[in-house]
């Protein structure tokens, strides 16, 4: 038999036989099943998810703001405002193309920041410099469009306003999310998902990159941010 | 209460102080404690080196004898043995149908020693006294396979005298494994000292367990231990129905 | 490197090695103590709905097997219809063909790579670097074990068995590190190199930990965020999955997800959870352009309906070897297979065959431990004795031991011939013991030097209990009889 270019059916033939199947059936059903977990959010408020939220992401070592609508400019750049991490230098900033972040005047708020260079908006027509750019910056800002009260996560799908560097190349990623959208498990964010033409990449951040690899050492910013922020907006 | 009494093999061949032990403690609790002579071992340390075929005149013996034990009632000294007839017997009779439904009948009726005094007499106190202190080792079988894991403690929180310590990891595997203690005897040798150590660091000067292998292979290098200088103190072995049918 | 590694020695032999090296040993149980404490902390946390998880876990992988066929043809269809390029690869060798074709009509000899144990299960890198391919390992462990030429000792976190210093000597042997061993040093010495290896790649190779049937997606689990890189940065991507791995819908991906972190590492969710559904859409800058999703069996097929169709449901979270005794002693060296612990006792066998293994299904102490843990419920001690069953009816023992199983067979069986044995073995015991017990000096007498090699062991009782009870209840009735 010659190895290599193989067709589903060859794939599928054996497993076929093996499960003494007829054939692929042409359509299963999935059971009703019979055990739905409970969870650790059930029946908690969204006032209580949201506390949650903020506890759990603390707990992963992520600094959380929480601030009210007409703030969120503020409340971003204030963290920006500090500079490079640790040493304070001036520094360089990419953000999404988002219209909620110009709608709060976050753009002119953080090229107002002194210890500012340069803030990069994402522009996908601007092809590999956006992710120069990305690569360049501190601080990555994005808007998420949810978040996890069990995990303290926040849900990032990727796409053309917001690729997938912003929150993955610089040293800081602030993400601000939405009170309103923060969700008591993975559970409801999957579920909202269903039925829709899903993006490229979803991804679900939780903290900062980590790793225990030598010696079981917790150590923080392998290849992904080294500080995480969220702003959380009320 | 008329009770079937099932030893298992090494309370026969190496421990007979262990069984009197235990019928002393059922008789005192008003049993008439019978035993069938017809039975040997359950055969457990074959078929989990998978000799199946081998493990049936061993396993159909057992059935025998107890099946038609008159006694609805068969309290088991040993939670490994138990642990092979109730949950290993339908894989040595798979092709049996009517051993298969024997033992499962059979199950129903099995109980383990300390669960049967806890759970189906309603009893905890036994009057027995025991000035020492003592740790005790939760046993994979008894403890996690059999699910009895409170009985053992609460029985022995009764005892007067008795100062009960915990060790760490108390539910970690003491390595015997039956035949496994012999084909791997550097592993089970690594796996036992270690256990010996936290038994040793509890500082109690009894090691106590309901189940008869683990105290073998726990006494067995508690011993190797002393002689070659690990341990410089003696840790008495005992089964718990030794410490309940004690008034030391 | 294949399914297996390290044949040449024997199980002794490799088990021999690990417990000589004290610091190897003392990681792997620091690991487990660590893993195992974080994880009771989480699962005490959520009650009565984590017992409920692995059931629901449980109908969900035990349905995806039950009609296996059915979701690896969704997948495939679904997964195209993103625009994913398909590649079927029945055997580890059609897999490795798919891959140099991809690699060859791409012209691409780079590739940066985030572990995966499908690539390791093929030989992946091996195959690669003969075609003239330079493969990066990018997860940090990994990279050190490949700078090391090393093999992994834990599934999660495989370079345990070194310690800083001889991680810091390896960067400065091979790659010109000049900082201290502080593990952040060196971690940070790592994100500086690979960020360049990760721009300059042509191919990102990485796994899957969960396909979803219903939406062609595959997903990626990582802490350190180097399989975001490797699904960001090249414009080429290929997927390894396994066929099973899948789940039906986003639903269940939700309960796997509650599972794998808390049983693997002890976190609710690990800093990173990409679902990637098809190649850089229009309009996007990053991204790959092109995503090549290798769908592999390697005998996995032959797991369904067969006594073994539990171990599909596998999340290889690593959980029955953060818990084993015996792994604890023997670290993933020991086995030598890439799949260690009690899940591999029971896979590796699975999947290479019993001709191929050696006796390592027997370093088990079958405690059931394993089996508690795992998040999906897998009977994994009972595998392992089937897997022994098999052996002996299949003719694959070792033929020395036959007569000894034979002989206790009978010798178990029979009242006679068991007592005949007492009256006998009793009394040549007692002559070799010492304080009744067979001590070190007896080490040298075959069958019994498997235990006392390492242990004391107490010589049969002079007298039977089944006599005493006997004579007892004799007693009782003359006692009895002399009242009435």
């Amino acid at each position: 038999m010659a190895l290599g270019n193989k067709t589903l059916d060859d794939l599928l033939a054996p497993i076929s036989k093996q499960l003494e199947h007829d054939g692929v059936a042409e359509r299963v059903e999935k059971p009703a099943w019979e055990f739905t977990p409970s969870r650790v959010t059930d029946g908690k408020t969204k006032a209580q998810l949201v506390s949650m939220f903020v506890e759990e992401a603390e707990k992963i070592r992520v600094q959380v703001k929480r601030c009210k609508a007409g703030e969120l400019a503020e409340a971003v750049a204030s963290i920006v405002a500090a500079g490079a991490p640790e040493t304070g230098d001036a520094c360089s900033v990419v953000c999404a193309d988002d219209e909620r972040f110009a709608a709060a005047g976050l753009y002119d708020a953080l090229r107002a920041e002194s210890l500012v260079t340069d803030v990069a908006v994402w522009n996908p027509e601007k092809g590999e410099a956006s992710v120069d750019a990305a690569l360049a910056a501190t601080y990555g800002i994005t808007y998420a469009t949810g978040g996890i009260a069990e995990t303290g996560t926040v849900v990032q799908p990727c796409g053309p306003k917001c690729g997938r560097a912003v929150s993955l190349l610089p040293l800081v990623h602030i993400a601000v999310v939405d009170a309103e959208t923060i969700e008591p498990t993975m559970l409801e964010v999957m579920k909202g998902l269903e039925g829709e033409s899903l993006p490229s990449q979803v991804c679900f951040i939780s903290g900062p990159s980590a790793t225990a690899d030598i010696e079981l050492v917790r150590v923080e910013g392998v290849h992904g941010p080294m500080y995480v922020h969220y702003v959380v907006v009320e | 209460m008329k009770v079937a009494f099932f030893p298992g093999c090494m309370v026969d061949m190496i421990y007979p102080e262990v069984g009197i032990a235990a019928v002393n403690v059922l008789e005192r609790l008003g049993c008439d404690v019978e035993m069938p002579e017809e039975q040997v071992c359950c055969g457990q340390g074959l078929i989990n080196s998978g000799y199946r075929k081998e493990t049936v005149p061993a396993a159909k013996m057992i059935v025998d004898a107890y099946e038609t034990s008159e006694y609805d009632t068969i309290v088991s000294l040993t939670g490994s043995c138990m642990n092979a007839i109730i949950n290993d017997y339908p894989l040595v009779f798979q092709d049996d149908p009517e051993y298969l439904e024997r033992t499962r009948k059979l199950k129903e009726r099995f109980f383990e020693f300390t669960d049967f005094i806890v759970n189906r007499l309603g009893v905890t106190d036994l009057g027995a006294s025991f000035h020492d202190s003592v740790t005790y080792h939760k046993s994979c079988h008894v403890t996690r396979l059999l699910g009895v894991a409170e009985p053992p403690l609460e029985l022995l929180r009764s005892v007067k005298g008795l100062e009960y310590i915990e060790m760490e990891h108390a539910d970690r595997c003491c390595g015997f494994g039956g035949t496994f203690s012999f084909k791997q005897p550097v592993i089970a040798g690594e796996i036992v000292y270690e256990k010996c150590q936290t038994i040793i660091d509890t500082g109690a000067n009894v090691i106590c367990g309901a189940d008869v292998p683990c105290l073998l292979n726990i006494k067995g290098a508690l011993g190797r231990m002393r002689a070659d200088g690990r341990l410089d103190r003696d840790i008495r072995v005992m089964h718990i129905a030794q410490i309940l049918d004690s008034k030391e | 490197m294949s399914i297996l590694y390290n044949t040449e020695a024997t199980l002794a032999e490799r088990v021999d090695e690990c417990l000589a090296d004290d610091f190897k040993h003392n990681a792997i149980k620091a690991a487990q103590e660590a893993f195992y404490a974080k994880r009771g902390q989480l699962v005490e946390e959520m009650g009565e709905g984590w017992q409920q998880l692995r059931m629901h876990a449980m109908e969900v992988r035990n349905h995806v097997t039950e009609n296996l066929d059915y979701y690896v043809k969704q997948f495939a269809q679904n997964a195209e219809a993103n625009g994913c390029i398909m590649h079927y690869a029945p055997t580890g060798d059609d897999a490795l063909w798919e891959v140099l074709d991809i690699f060859e009509s791409h012209g691409a000899a780079y590739a940066v790579k985030s572990k995966s144990m499908m690539t390791e299960e093929v030989g992946l890198n091996e195959i690669l670097e003969e075609a003239g391919v330079r493969v990066t390992e990018t997860d940090c462990a990994e990279n050190i074990l490949q700078t090391a030429g090393s093999k992994p000792s834990h599934i999660v976190v495989p370079a345990l068995h070194f310690n800083r210093t001889a991680i810091a000597d390896i960067y400065r042997e091979k790659r010109g590190y000049e900082g201290s061993d502080v593990p952040e040093e060196i971690t940070h010495f790592l994100r500086k190199i690979l960020r360049h290896e990760f721009l300059e790649a042509e191919v990102g190779i990485r796994g899957c930990n969960f396909a979803v049937a219903e939406t062609g997606s595959v997903t990626l689990v990582t802490n350190e965020g180097n399989g975001r890189m490797v699904d960001s940065l090249p414009k080429v991507q290929v997927v390894f999955v396994g066929i099973d791995r899948i789940v039906p819908d986003l639903e269940s991906l939700d309960t796997v997800m509650a599972l794998l972190p808390r049983s693997a590492v002890g976190s609710k969710m690990t800093a990173y959870f990409s679902l990637d559904s098809g190649p850089r859409g229009a309009g996007e800058a990053d991204g790959p352009e092109e995503v090549h999703i290798v769908l592999m069996d390697n005998g996995r097929h032959e797991l369904a309906n067969s006594e073994f169709q539990d171990m599909l449901r596998c999340m290889r979270c690593g959980a029955c070897l953060n818990i084993c005794p015996v792994y604890r002693h023997i670290t993933g060296h020991g086995y030598g297979s890439i799949y260690p612990g009690p899940m591999g006792l029971v896979l590796t066998p699975g999947l290479v065959g019993y001709d191929k293994v050696d006796n390592m299904v027997y370093a088990c102490s079958l405690c059931g431990a394993c089996t508690e843990h795992c998040p999906v419920s897998i009977p994994i001690h009972d595998l392992v004795r089937q897997h022994r069953i098999n052996i002996v009816e299949q003719g694959k023992n070792h033929k020395v031991e036959v007569p000894i199983f034979k002989a206790l067979s009978l010798f178990w069986s029979s009242v006679p011939v068991y007592m005949l044995g007492m009256k006998v073995g009793a009394p040549i015991m007692e002559l070799m013991a010492k304080d009744g017990a067979l001590d070190a000096s007896t080490a040298w007498i075959p069958v019994v030097n498997g235990w006392t090699s390492t242990r004391d062991f107490d010589v049969l009782s002079k007298s039977r209990f089944r006599t005493w009870f006997k004579e007892h209840k004799q007693e009782q009735a003359m006692a009895e009889g002399g009242e009435r």
